[in-house]
């Protein structure tokens, strides 16, 4: 995985910081922030090859980033995280191109196991 | 506007009882949940717990203690995977409350009713296994009300509990014939006589429930003295 | 229009009455109010028909005895004018047959008078008198010959009349008599009168051949009341009779005058022109007094027996229908139970969803952060690790922490689902059930403003209730607004009894007709969502609690919903 470049979004910043160090450590170059706005700012300063996304979140809602990275960036693969009660949006998310949803709590194996998918198939 | 129930005295007593046993049953799983919730935290907790123990000795601990922490985390691990599957589970209890009456998939049904009782059957010693179907690809729904059919399981559940010693198996299983479908919960294990059997199950004031509750559902409970065991009679579809 | 404005009063007045009346005495007053109405709308027309029907009959029955009396006075009349006429005819006969020498002769004058005594009857005597007003000739009891009546009236009106009936005057043996006198001229032109009396036995005959009953009289009286004939009750012949006809020539007339007993009667007078006599009949007023009360205890009865049917079947009537309605009331108000039920467990569901949703997130963190320690057991230098270790662990305790919070609000919830009443504080009630909504609030980014008084009073409620009470009106708050808005919650003492609390919105507010409509029953603005029960129920709760709820609301501004409830709340049926 070199040269992987990821953007984490999601506004539990215990998790995203801790997922972010794990992936770290496995070597994919991971930024991570709680806010949709700021996350927009990171992918425009370095495009990432994948952005995970939580659909959950107050502010700019992950499905209107997912929009706005889809209209400036359609190469970028998205996943989407979802919590219980927004299996609905995830599919929303699909149909508006997400590459997957997965719900929360991830093994970070398979969330590995689906970036590499994503980036195999990336457009 | 407070209305004597003086034409349908028993429909508006019954009504009430059963509101109230309703909300108390919702209320009991719920705690149920919340308990087992607990423990899995409490699990997590501890092992985190050790860790630090560990930790706060010496950095050098860290390493002498290797398998502890590598133990510590397995079981932070699996513990959460649990307390997913517990809120999975409270989740789609709590959501059964949505529509008063719908269309239910049966086995699927006794599948999440086992897991919601696992704890229930567990604290008496007995293990709560579903019968496979017979017919797997065939799947077998009816229209009724949600709630109020765990209730009715879970109370036959109870019934059967109430006469079986520790160590036992209670095995819930379908059977489909012509308009009715047939839920059996069959027990297993050291049962007392067919006759004593019948009686401590008709003895037992939930069975009074349970047959109260079978009738608001459409349908109809009996004995079943040679298998051992309760079978409740569901209609196909649940009248108005 | 007026009357219809007054019509529906009338209507509402009769049929509705105050939502809040409790149930045996709102279908009593239903009952009491139809079965009044009913029964003034059957008697009253009944009992004016009956006064009318009471004057009619009165009126009829007595032309029903009336009519026939008059009908025979005026037979008898003709009666007794036609055997007078008789009479007359029979002497003139004589008078015309005879001459003045054959009547002059004794021997035939009296064997005239024997043949006519004997083919006739009722002839007492026989005379011829002259012009000059001498008796010529006698045949009878009396001895009258040569007597003079030159100065007599009768004689004086027969030369100037022609013909003479007397009254009637007490004749030979003490009987009543009248005396018919008849004037003839002869070829040369002389004038001669045959006079005869006649007794009044027939007088008698005609008067008992009425068939009058015992209680009636009749008898004969003359131009100046003398009876002519024995009244039964009042007086004999030649005495004065009490009753005085009127003057005149009337034909018949009826009158009701009281007799000399003291008694009502009915007199008939049948005026007869030749001789001028009347004919009285006095009839008791009490004998068709007795067929009018007869018939109006009949009536009488009829009337009282069909009040007392009508009466019977109303209160039967009313009974059903009101027991009917009642019947339908209560199944409507069990079928509203039900779904209120629903509701509830809906709403306790949607709790407790909530909550399963909401442990996710820290149990997300926890896998993560052992995860990580796991991997950092994996890669890193040890002698790096205790502090990092350190953090993580006291992280992943944290959110246990957090996830302990979550699951004891759900237990907590859970336990106190079956409790009725309890002394609580209304302000960290509304806060427990704002706890429930937070993540939408921060989803959402809706400002949550609290403006809770301090030291409210605590307040003896059903918990469960209004928890379920303040959750459906948050949940409609949440649904009005939009995202950015704000929600204000303010909390207060109204006054020594009440404690209030509001949710206001800063949403897009309700035209005045939802507004007015907002606690309808299925009335709902949302197409195709919801049951538009929520409301209702809610509104169900709080009245029942003896509480109440108001809503305002300004397009463009917003809606606030205001609850008021009873420090000591009623004690209800308890759901």
């Amino acid at each position: 995985m070199k040269n992987l470049k990821i953007v984490l979004v999601d506004d539990e910043k215990e998790f995203v910081m801790t997922l972010a160090e794990r992936l770290q450590l496995r070597g994919i170059q991971t930024r991570a922030t709680t806010d949709g706005e700021y996350a927009l700012q990171l992918i425009e300063a370095d495009p990432p090859q994948v952005v995970i996304l939580d659909v959950m979140m107050p502010g700019l809602g992950g499905l209107e980033v997912l929009k706005l990275i889809k209209a400036q960036y359609p190469q970028i693969q998205v996943i989407l995280l979802t919590g219980y009660g927004s299996t609905k949006e995830g599919i929303t998310g699909m149909h508006l191109g997400a590459f997957d949803y997965m719900m929360k709590p991830v093994s970070i194996e398979e969330l590995i196991e689906k970036i590499e998918e994503a980036i195999d198939s990336q457009p | 506007m407070t209305v004597n129930h003086s034409f349908f005295p028993e429909q508006g007593e019954r009504m009430k009882r059963w509101e109230e046993k309703e909300v108390k049953f919702f209320g009991k799983i719920t705690a149920g949940f919340t308990h087992e919730l607990k423990n899995v935290l409490a699990i997590i907790r501890e092992s985190s717990g050790l860790m630090e123990d560990i930790i706060s000795i010496s950095p050098e601990a860290i390493i002498l203690y290797q398998d502890k922490i590598q133990k510590s985390l397995d079981r932070i691990k699996n513990q959460i995977i649990r307390g997913v599957e517990l809120t999975d589970r409270l989740n789609r209890f709590a959501h059964s409350t949505d529509e008063n009456i719908a269309k239910i998939d049966l086995p699927e049904f006794i599948e999440q009713f086992i897991a919601l009782s696992q704890r229930f059957a567990r604290l008496k010693n007995v293990a709560l296994i579903t019968v496979p179907a017979e017919q797997p690809d065939q799947s077998i729904t009816i229209v009724s009300r949600l709630i109020q059919l765990q209730m009715a399981l879970y109370t036959g559940v109870e019934c059967c509990l109430n006469t079986m010693p520790a160590g036992g198996e209670i095995r819930i299983g379908l059977k489909q014939s012509k308009e009715k479908v047939a839920v059996q919960v069959l027990c297993k294990g050291d049962l007392p006589e067919e006759s004593e059997f019948i009686h401590n199950i008709s003895a037992s004031e939930k069975w009074q429930d349970l047959q109260e509750i079978s009738a608001g559902l459409g349908g109809s409970v009996e004995v079943d003295e040679s298998a051992h065991g309760i079978v409740l009679f569901l209609p196909d579809e649940i009248g108005p | 229009m007026d009357d219809k404005k007054w019509f529906n009063r009338l209507a509402e007045v009769v049929f509705r009455f105050n939502d809040e009346e409790t149930s045996p005495d709102r279908y009593r007053i239903l009952r009491r109010n139809i079965v009044v109405l009913m029964i003034l709308v059957t008697i009253i027309p009944l009992t004016f028909m009956a006064v009318i029907n009471h004057y009619q009959y009165k009126e009829s029955l007595k032309n029903e005895i009336i009519n026939p009396l008059l009908v025979l006075s005026n037979k008898t009349k003709h009666s007794f004018e036609l055997f007078l006429k008789e009479r007359l005819s029979k002497v003139k006969f004589i008078a015309s047959v005879y001459s003045y020498k054959d009547l002059s002769d004794e021997k035939n004058l009296s064997h005239i008078f024997r043949i006519l005594k004997k083919e006739f009857g009722g002839f007492v005597d026989l005379g011829l008198i002259d012009s000059n007003g001498v008796q010529i000739t006698y045949a009878g009891p009396y001895d009258l010959l040569g007597k003079d009546y030159k100065e007599q009236s009768w004689f004086q009106e027969v030369l100037v009349r022609g013909v003479y009936i007397s009254d009637v005057f007490m004749g030979y043996r003490k009987f009543p008599h009248i005396a018919i006198a008849v004037q003839f001229f002869s070829q040369e032109g002389v004038s001669w009168i045959l006079r005869t009396t006649i007794d009044t036995k027939f007088f008698d005959d005609l008067i008992v051949s009425m068939g009058l009953d015992l209680e009636s009289d009749a008898f004969l009286i003359n131009y100046d009341g003398i009876f002519q004939t024995h009244s039964k009750f009042y007086g004999k012949v030649l005495e004065r009779c009490p009753f005085l006809p009127p003057r005149g020539n009337y034909g018949t007339f009826m009158a009701e005058e009281t007799d000399p007993g003291g008694n009502k009667v009915i007199t008939i007078y049948t005026h007869l022109t030749k001789p001028e006599y009347t004919l009285v009949i006095v009839k008791p007023r009490s004998l068709f007094l007795k067929s009018w009360l007869a018939l109006k205890s009949e009536m009488f009865f009829i009337f009282s027996a069909s009040v007392i049917l009508i009466i019977l079947i109303i209160f039967k009537l009313v009974d059903v229908l009101v027991k009917n309605i009642q019947e339908a009331d209560e199944k409507r108000e069990l079928a509203f139970q039900e779904m209120k039920h629903s509701q509830k467990l809906s709403s306790i569901g949607r709790l407790a969803a909530g909550v399963a949703h909401e442990i996710n997130n820290p149990l997300a963190i926890i896998n993560e952060k052992a995860g990580l320690m796991k991997d950092l057991a994996d890669h890193t230098e040890e002698f790096q690790k205790s502090e990092k270790f350190l953090d993580l662990t006291d992280s992943i305790l944290q959110s246990v922490e957090r996830c302990k919070a979550i699951t004891h609000r759900l237990l907590g919830f859970a336990r106190r689902m079956e409790v009725q009443f309890e002394i609580l504080d209304l302000n960290e009630l509304v806060q427990e059930v704002l706890g429930f909504l937070d993540k939408e609030a921060i989803y959402r980014n809706i400002e949550l403003r609290l403006q809770l008084a301090d030291n409210l009073p605590r307040i003896s409620s059903d918990r469960g209730q209004l928890q379920q009470v303040f959750l459906n009106i948050l949940t409609n708050a949440f649904a009005a607004v939009e995202d950015g808005d704000r929600i204000t919650i303010t909390s207060w003492e109204e006054d020594l009894d009440t404690v209030g609390v509001s949710i206001q919105d800063s949403g897009t507010g309700m035209p005045e007709e939802t507004v007015k409509n907002i606690f309808e029953p299925f009335f709902t603005t949302k197409r195709g969502e919801g049951t538009g029960l929520g409301l209702p129920i809610t509104y169900g709760i709080v009245k029942k609690m003896g509480g109440d709820i108001k809503v305002t609301s300004k397009e463009g501004e917003g809606t606030t919903f205001r609850v008021y409830l009873q420090k000591k709340s009623k004690a209800g049926s308890g759901e």
